[in-house]
């Protein structure tokens, strides 16, 4: 289906002026043309997060799919206290991903699919909140480069695996206290070296 | 995912054991548990920690968004607004059968010969079964000589991994409570930032008449966006088990009390509090004794009050 068919399409609109807890009030509203802004800002970060978790482009895209008519659905319930609107998406994403990959049939495609697919095209979204993209992942990126591998290696299984900490220990074959306390300190000193990401997003 | 039990009682610690539970429960009702409004430093904390996790999904590489994609999502939310979409629905095409190849024979060995030996003498003979013999002890001193050495070493691996461990978990608490300490650091900065910007605004509160604690003293500061705020008070009685502080914004039309968290004042009497968010339109702020876990509607007695805001710049 494509727009041209009929169907709802992209509007150009005074959305891209609204910040993001205003367009997830226009999306509680019923506004399509909110959720479609939405799409457009955070679309490809969605799909970056599903694609890592599941390994393959067909997966991620279902699973972005079901979070945009969950943000549609939970809109109304969003609550700028607990989580800034990209959080509250990113989190969503990696709930239905990490969902989908614990069924043992996805697993075991997405480990075919992740063998034969080429690797992934690095694709940052477009226009003027593009910078803004990159400037923020290539933050992050070099606050995850500064942890030791270690306590790298525990964040990243909790979460993109979403395994639990005693999960990891078994897994892993490392102490559960161990684990702990590499994951502890390893999110201190996230929330240190971000700390003006942590603030704009507040 | 099953949850994992804290037992920490560092506030820090045990907002990052709550944003990683609360990062599992995001789709069930057990995230409403987890960051129900209750110790207001430990909201701010988890909110802190929350973005922390949020801000991992851009170490992903980010892939195009198509516009395919964009009209299944339209085109799902035009035919049912309130549809969910069961993952477990989606259908999988299944793996093709896996092709295992036969084993081709492999090129035929001929089979050994036996070869029939002259007889040797009988003295050769008596000296090969001594050698033989010498080998075998021989063998058997080194194998006891292998295994007392395996063992040692073994117990030095052992060793050497709980000296290791140990060495990790001494560096980490060193090194947590140097975050830690830039973390309070931060936080300062952070007031401190509010508290000087230009269009910072600030409320006096004090005890109204009939205050169980004429001496407290406070003071909100309110940042230009109505959103931010930072409050200090000083002189706060310490508590008996059976009561916590809570802070109350009054907000709305009908002047609702809606609730800032709960908290305990320090031994000196002091507190300071911050969160990135207020109600929108608040009028006024007060502090009342509640009990454990605080109330949704402002029940025991008043202790500050303030409803004068003024802008400092």
């Amino acid at each position: 289906m494509t727009p041209s068919d009929g169907q709802p399409t992209t509007v150009p609109s005074k959305l891209a002026s609204l910040d993001d807890v205003e367009l997830i009030q226009r999306v509680a509203d019923r506004r399509q043309d909110a959720i479609s802004e939405l799409y457009d800002r955070y679309g490809s970060l969605m799909l970056g997060v599903a694609r890592k978790i599941l390994g393959n482009t067909q997966d991620a895209e279902e699973v972005v799919q079901e979070a945009f008519v969950q943000v549609w659905v939970q809109a109304g319930r969003y609550d700028r206290r607990r989580a800034s609107p990209s959080t509250w998406m990113v989190m969503i994403t990696r709930s239905r991903a990490i969902d989908l990959l614990r069924s043992r049939k996805v697993r075991a495609r997405a480990a075919r699919a992740a063998r034969e697919e080429d690797p992934p095209r690095h694709e940052s979204p477009e226009g003027a909140r593009a910078v803004l993209y990159e400037e923020r992942r290539e933050r992050v990126l070099e606050a995850l480069g500064r942890l030791p591998d270690e306590q790298r290696e525990v964040l990243e299984l909790a979460f993109y695996r979403g395994w639990t900490q005693r999960e990891i220990a078994w897994e892993t074959g490392i102490p559960l206290g161990t684990v702990k306390t590499r994951t502890l300190l390893a999110m201190k000193k996230l929330r240190i070296t971000l700390q003006d990401e942590i603030r704009e997003l507040l | 995912m099953t949850r994992e039990r804290d037992q920490s009682h560092d506030p820090e610690d045990t907002a990052i054991l709550q944003a990683l539970r609360a990062m599992d429960a995001v789709d069930s009702e057990s995230l409403e548990e987890v960051v129900r409004t209750g110790d207001a430093t430990g909201s701010v904390l988890l909110r802190r920690y929350t973005e922390v996790l949020g801000l991992l999904g851009y170490a992903a590489e980010p892939q195009p968004a198509p516009e395919a994609l964009r009209s299944r999502i339209l085109t799902a939310l035009a035919g049912d607004e309130t549809q969910r979409i069961d993952p477990q629905a989606i259908t999988v095409v299944p793996a093709p059968s896996r092709v295992e190849g036969r084993t081709e024979p492999g090129p035929s060995v001929p089979e050994k010969r036996s070869v029939r030996t002259a007889r040797s003498p009988s003295w050769l003979a008596a000296v090969l079964a001594l050698v033989a013999l010498g080998l075998a002890a021989g063998l058997l001193w080194l194998s006891d000589e292998l295994e007392t050495h395996q063992e040692r070493l073994a117990a030095q691996e052992r060793l050497l991994g709980e000296l290791d461990e140990a060495l990790e978990e001494t560096r980490a608490e060193q090194e947590s409570a140097v975050y830690a300490n830039l973390a309070a650091l931060e936080e300062i900065r952070d007031r401190f930032r509010l508290v000087t910007a230009a269009g910072t605004e600030i409320c006096p509160m004090l005890p109204p008449e009939r205050s169980p604690q004429p001496n407290a003293r406070g003071v909100l500061y309110i940042a230009a966006d109505h959103q931010h705020w930072y409050l200090k008070a000083e002189g706060l009685e310490p508590l008996e088990a059976t009561r916590v502080y809570q802070l109350w914004f009054v907000a709305g039309p009908e002047g609702e009390p809606v609730s800032g968290g709960t908290f305990r004042a320090a031994e000196s009497g002091e507190i300071q509090l911050g969160s990135p968010t207020m109600p929108d339109g608040t009028k006024a702020a007060l502090i009342t004794l509640e009990p454990p876990g605080g109330r949704d509607l402002p029940s025991g007695p008043v202790v500050l009050y303030g409803d004068e805001v003024m802008r400092i710049l």
